[in-house]
């Protein structure tokens, strides 16, 4: 108790310092002090949390208490860094080394529940585990910390109460403090007991443990493989496969240390979290891999691997959570590109170009958050395949020419473009502040040049975009950062006729497109920012017409493949080209009446997550068009790209005259559905096109 | 960066001086963002008692740099100290 702690008087017997001690005795008389300095410390946090841990909820609530709770979080966190080095790749420190370190209680688990009313979507149990671990591994109840914080924020701060999906406090809800310590000394003695991996996941996996408690076990275990981290590898940049026996070994090396042995280097984040699920899913979690990008500690950007799982809440509800090292990311939702949306807010950083999601030695799709389709857009990109089918369809390669706008959900895009000049503005606000969305405000700038011919085309373009990224506490990091675009294009046709009028053509094409992404740093001394990520992916195809001798219509058949340049996998990522699509077309227009087209376009795709079917219909006559497309996708990956109907319509309107105009209306209807979960969404647009000159 | 922006504006508009504002800062880039934050939290919202988180930031700034015992003792006391008077105001 903090009356029995020495006074300046009474000075705590720490370690007199040696005087004129070689070099290693002085150093171990520093390890002492900073053990005495620690267990002492310890006593007068325990003695304020004593307080706050007797107090009713009615208390809790008051200035005076939250004060105490403030200071005393305050008082242990600052010691997490006195007693531990910041250490992984993103900043996470790494769990206490020190040996045989007793569980400090702050607060017991009887005031944590007077806390939950109180929800912050932070994860204190990583900083529980800084404040409070050691060696036994028992980072105790990190749930009683964070609410102590949120006591003490309430009302007035940064707190997160307007961001629902991010509760991990949530998981461990009803979870007592002897099912924690279950929980991690099954770890610990698992990793004590077993000779190799194979050992210790038979030794975890036969544990009675809820799936809270499994949660609570990958989490410390995130926290022990953080602290094998080999930044030799990473420096290096050997990016190769580690085996599980020697991760395992990793693993034990540093909960088993001593002052004469050394921590093993295991891999980077790759290597660590392909483990982590690997031991998840023994323990019966669906898990998986998830690349991105990350903001660290010093604001630059880098590219990072996670796990991800869907682990049930206390209400039985399931969700998809991401395990990042020893921090849980709850999002709240099975829509998959919401959570990455919600992960997105995590790292503080749109995942544009790097959002892989994949198993330990498997492949890799490419999923992208509503962020990322926001950005794709406003900086030119829509994708080889369809680049290819326009340029066909088309018979040469064109680009819109006039002054267009288009207006549509919470996005406005500008457009005007002359000859081979193309300037575009796009503005984005997530009004209804969904905290799905990672992106609060965008406004894009993009120029690009197109020059070449009817059968060659080069579209080169750049964007400087202004973003707004949203954090998971209700703020938001400004960034700014540039966008090339390089489109290249070729098609070619041959005519053959049969007969005095019929005509056969094969038309042939290829497109190619390029992306890279700069993030402009404040006090970045490149120009034009760090290069922080890209894209390469090409498509080739062919197609066949035929025109009827009456010239009453054309009928065709087109086949295309597209492949995208990417790393081969999480832990070994060498780039290889990898096919995304196959894609067969057949398609018929019609002239029914005097200026009246009909046309017909169906295609079915063998894609890199399953198969996508589509059917359009068009209709064209003096001045209007209207053209109705459905698209169907059966996904072989609905955990994270959802099988889904898309019925789209659009009716545009050319007035005769001049100047040549166009306007439309669009709208499109979509359901999406996930491996347990279907959403709706919902499109409705105007556009408009004026060629002025 | 963000939550520097924040974190200086802040210390400045309580009197902060600018050396202390650079050490602050500095102090919190040795955690990640996230505990970053939520420390910012903490001192955002009891600002009065900045006083004694300067000097605690100091006091296991130097302490980590050298741990002495006189620096130990001087934490341990500061610590105390303040927790017996907030420990004290939720008993009044």
């Amino acid at each position: 108790m903090l009356e029995q702690y020495p006074t300046p008087e009474q000075k705590p017997q720490l370690p007199e310092e040696g005087v004129g001690l070689a070099h290693e005795e002085v150093l171990d008389n520093s390890a002492e002090v900073n053990r005495g300095f620690h267990m002492h410390e310890r006593e007068v946090l325990e003695y304020a949390g004593s307080v706050l841990d007797e107090a009713d909820a009615e208390n809790l609530k008051k200035p005076s208490f939250k004060a105490l709770a403030a200071a005393l979080v305050f008082c242990a966190a600052t010691s997490a860094s006195v007693e531990s080095s910041a250490g992984t790749e993103r900043g996470t420190l790494e769990p206490l080394q020190d040996e045989q370190q007793n569980v400090t209680q702050v607060v017991s688990n009887k005031n944590a529940q007077n806390f939950q009313g109180i929800q912050t979507p932070f994860d204190w149990s990583g900083l529980a585990l800084k404040v409070e671990g050691g060696q036994q591994g028992v980072p105790k109840n990190g749930f009683e910390v964070m609410s102590i914080l949120s006591l003490g924020v309430d009302g007035k701060t940064l707190v997160m109460d307007n961001y629902e999906p991010v509760q991990a406090a949530q998981f461990y809800e009803g979870v007592t403090k002897d099912a924690h310590r279950t929980a991690l000394r099954t770890l610990w003695k698992g990793i004590h007991s077993a000779e190799d991996y194979s050992s210790f996941k038979t030794l975890l996996e036969g544990s009675p443990l809820s799936d809270q408690q499994k949660l609570l076990a990958l989490q410390n275990l995130g926290g022990y493989l953080s602290a094998t981290y080999n930044y030799d590898m990473l420096k290096n940049e050997e990016y190769v496969v580690v085996s599980d026996d020697k991760m395992f070994e990793g693993v034990k090396s540093f909960v088993e240390k001593t002052k004469d042995t050394e921590i093993l280097r295991t891999g980077i984040c790759g290597n660590i979290h392909t483990f982590l699920v690997k031991t998840a899913t023994g323990l019966g979690f669906d898990a998986w891999l998830q690349s991105g990008s990350v903001r660290r500690s010093d604001d630059a950007v880098s590219g990072h691997v996670w796990a991800g799982l869907i682990a049930k809440d206390p209400s039985g509800k399931e969700q998809v959570v991401f395990l990042d090292y020893d921090k849980i990311i709850p999002t709240g939702t099975m829509n998959y590109q919401d959570a990455l949306g919600v992960a997105e807010r995590y790292a503080e950083q749109i995942s544009l170009f790097s959002s892989y999601v994949g198993a330990p030695g498997g492949g890799r799709a490419r999923v992208k958050s509503a962020a990322q389709k926001s950005i794709e857009t406003a900086s030119g990109f829509t994708g080889s395949e369809r680049i290819l089918e326009d340029h066909l369809q088309k018979e040469i390669i064109t680009h819109p020419e006039g002054l267009g706008l288009s207006v549509s959900d919470a996005t406005t895009e500008v457009v005007l473009s002359k000859d081979m000049l193309a300037f575009a503005f796009t503005h984005m606000n997530d009004s209804e502040n969904n905290p799905y969305q990672s992106l609060s405000n965008m406004d894009a700038l993009r120029a690009s040049l197109n020059f070449g011919g009817k059968h060659i085309g080069i579209d080169a373009g750049a964007t400087l975009l202004n973003l707004s990224i949203k954090d998971v506490g209700g703020g938001t990091i400004a960034q700014r950062e540039i966008i090339t675009h390089l489109g290249a294009d070729f098609i070619n046709s041959h005519n053959f006729t049969k007969g005095e009028y019929e005509r056969f053509v094969v038309q042939y094409g290829a497109s190619v497109e390029a992306g890279t992404r700069r993030i402009l740093g404040e006090g970045s001394r490149e120009v034009f920012g760090k290069l922080s990520g890209g894209m390469l992916e090409g498509t080739v195809g062919a197609k066949i017409l035929y025109t009827d001798p009456a010239n009453t219509g054309t009928v065709y058949l087109g086949v295309s493949d597209t492949s995208r340049v990417q790393l081969s996998g999480f832990e070994e990522q060498e780039t290889i080209l990898h096919e995304i699509s196959q894609k067969l077309s057949v398609g018929a227009s019609v002239n029914v009446h005097e200026a009246t087209v009909i046309g017909f376009d169906a295609s079915i795709a063998d894609v890199e997550y399953g198969q996508k079917q589509n059917l359009k219909t068009t209709l064209t006559t003096s001045g209007l068009g209207v053209d109705i497309e459905g698209e169907r996708v059966s996904s072989d990956m609905k955990m994270f790209i959802p099988s889904s109907e898309k019925v789209s319509v659009g009716v545009n309107y050319h007035p005769s005259g001049s100047p040549i105009a166009e306007i439309g209306v669009f709208g499109s209807v979509k359901r999406d559905h996930y491996k347990n979960t279907s959403d709706s969404d919902y499109t409705v647009g105007v556009k408009a096109r004026i060629l002025v000159w | 960066m963000f939550m520097r922006d924040k974190l200086e504006q802040f210390l400045k508009e309580h009197n902060v001086s600018d050396e202390d504002v650079v050490f602050v800062v500095n102090f919190f880039l040795e955690f990640s963002h996230t505990v970053r934050e939520q420390m910012f939290g903490i001192i955002y919202a009891h600002p009065e008692q900045l006083p004694f988180f300067l000097e605690l930031m100091k006091k296991k700034h130097a302490f980590k740099r050298e741990p002495t015992r006189e620096r130990a003792e001087e934490i341990l006391v500061l610590e105390k100290n303040m927790l017996e008077k907030l420990v004290a105001e939720t008993k009044s």
